[in-house]
């Protein structure tokens, strides 16, 4: 088996492994599927040119969250303008939008994008508060306070609703 | 902040089947090696150290005219003919007449003898602008090198005087 056949299959494990869970965030962040693709796509892509080495599993699935995230607050902060999540755009745009998908992002645009990330990966991922700091390399305490942020936002958002 | 349902509709997600074959079929990148900015910013580093060190050994130059005759800062010998070296109040004194100028407040000190300035006879002064000094050493058959320091903020020069044996003159070399 020569070299790219082997980097191939390796590259098809790894995408099943984490590229369901990496376009989940990168959609969350983005609230644009096309955008979450180029995304994930692009995180792939870095992930072959620079082959990092990883300690244990935890190591890479923390570098593909921390590279994706990265990646989508660079698009953020490239995007001129910025898209607002409405069911008949671009979440699906082939098909529509599962139920209960509309109303999850909504409530999601409501957060700032600062406080998002760690509400994504701690509450939806399903990562423990320390994992979601090490994630975005912040200290746990940053991480408590932006979910405590967040969560006083959402609820602001509720009263008014 | 979400209930069971809404982190289901999440964990439902998946990747459109599209994004497998977009990541497959697509090819690490090259990292690019950008060789003007590169080598621009090696050039501004040299231009800097360059500087820098210019700056840094800047010799400190005095204007220095011994004898009648200007002592440049490089390597000049200048030979004094005894006879006229004699000043007419000793016989036994070597005296110099020396012109300086000088950019700051410099010191001056003298290794053998002493310097004559206005009537005032020291082995060590502070001067600054211009300055005219006589340098007296005593004349023995065993002449010692004489050595003259000018030392200021910007650095030190010396002026060395030996006698050569052979014709019995002397050399005067600043450094």
């Amino acid at each position: 088996m020569d070299n790219s056949a082997g980097s191939k299959l390796n590259i098809e494990a790894v995408y099943k492994l984490y590229a369901d869970m990496l376009y989940r965030v990168a959609l969350s962040e983005l609230q644009s599927d096309m955008d979450a693709q180029d995304a994930v796509q692009d995180v792939f892509i870095k992930y072959m040119s620079t082959t990092p080495g990883f300690k244990d599993s935890e190591h890479e699935k923390a570098w593909f969250l921390r590279v994706t995230v990265n990646r989508c607050h660079d698009i953020l902060r490239h995007r001129k303008v910025r898209l607002k999540f409405h069911a008949d755009s671009e979440i699906a745009p082939d098909t529509p939008a599962p139920k209960g998908q509309v109303e999850l992002f909504e409530t999601l645009s409501a957060i700032p994008e600062k406080y998002k990330s760690v509400v994504v990966l701690h509450c939806l991922e399903g990562l423990s508060l320390q994992q979601t700091a090490d994630v975005l390399k912040i200290s746990l305490s940053a991480a408590k306070m932006r979910l405590k942020r967040a969560r006083d936002i959402l609820r602001e958002e509720e009263k008014d609703v | 902040m979400f209930n069971k349902s809404q982190v289901e509709v999440y964990q439902n997600i998946k990747a459109p089947e599209e994004l497998f074959d977009k990541v497959v079929s697509s090819k690490p990148k090259k990292t690019k090696i950008y060789l003007i900015p590169l080598v621009s910013s090696l050039a501004a580093c040299l231009v800097l150290i360059f500087g820098v060190a210019t700056f840094l050994s800047k010799d400190f130059t005095v204007d220095v005219t011994f004898n009648g005759q200007s002592l440049t800062d490089s390597v000049v010998f200048y030979d004094i003919s005894p006879a006229k070296a004699f000043d007419m109040r000793s016989s036994s004194e070597l005296c110099l007449p020396i012109e300086l100028k000088l950019d700051g407040k410099t010191e001056i000190s003298v290794s053998e003898g002493a310097v004559v300035i206005d009537s005032q006879r020291k082995t060590s002064a502070t001067l600054e602008g211009e300055v005219s000094l006589i340098w007296e050493i005593q004349r023995t058959s065993d002449f010692p090198q004489c050595v003259m320091t000018l030392e200021s903020s910007e650095g030190k020069a010396e002026i060395t005087l030996t006698q050569n044996e052979a014709d019995g003159s002397f050399t005067a070399k600043i450094n």
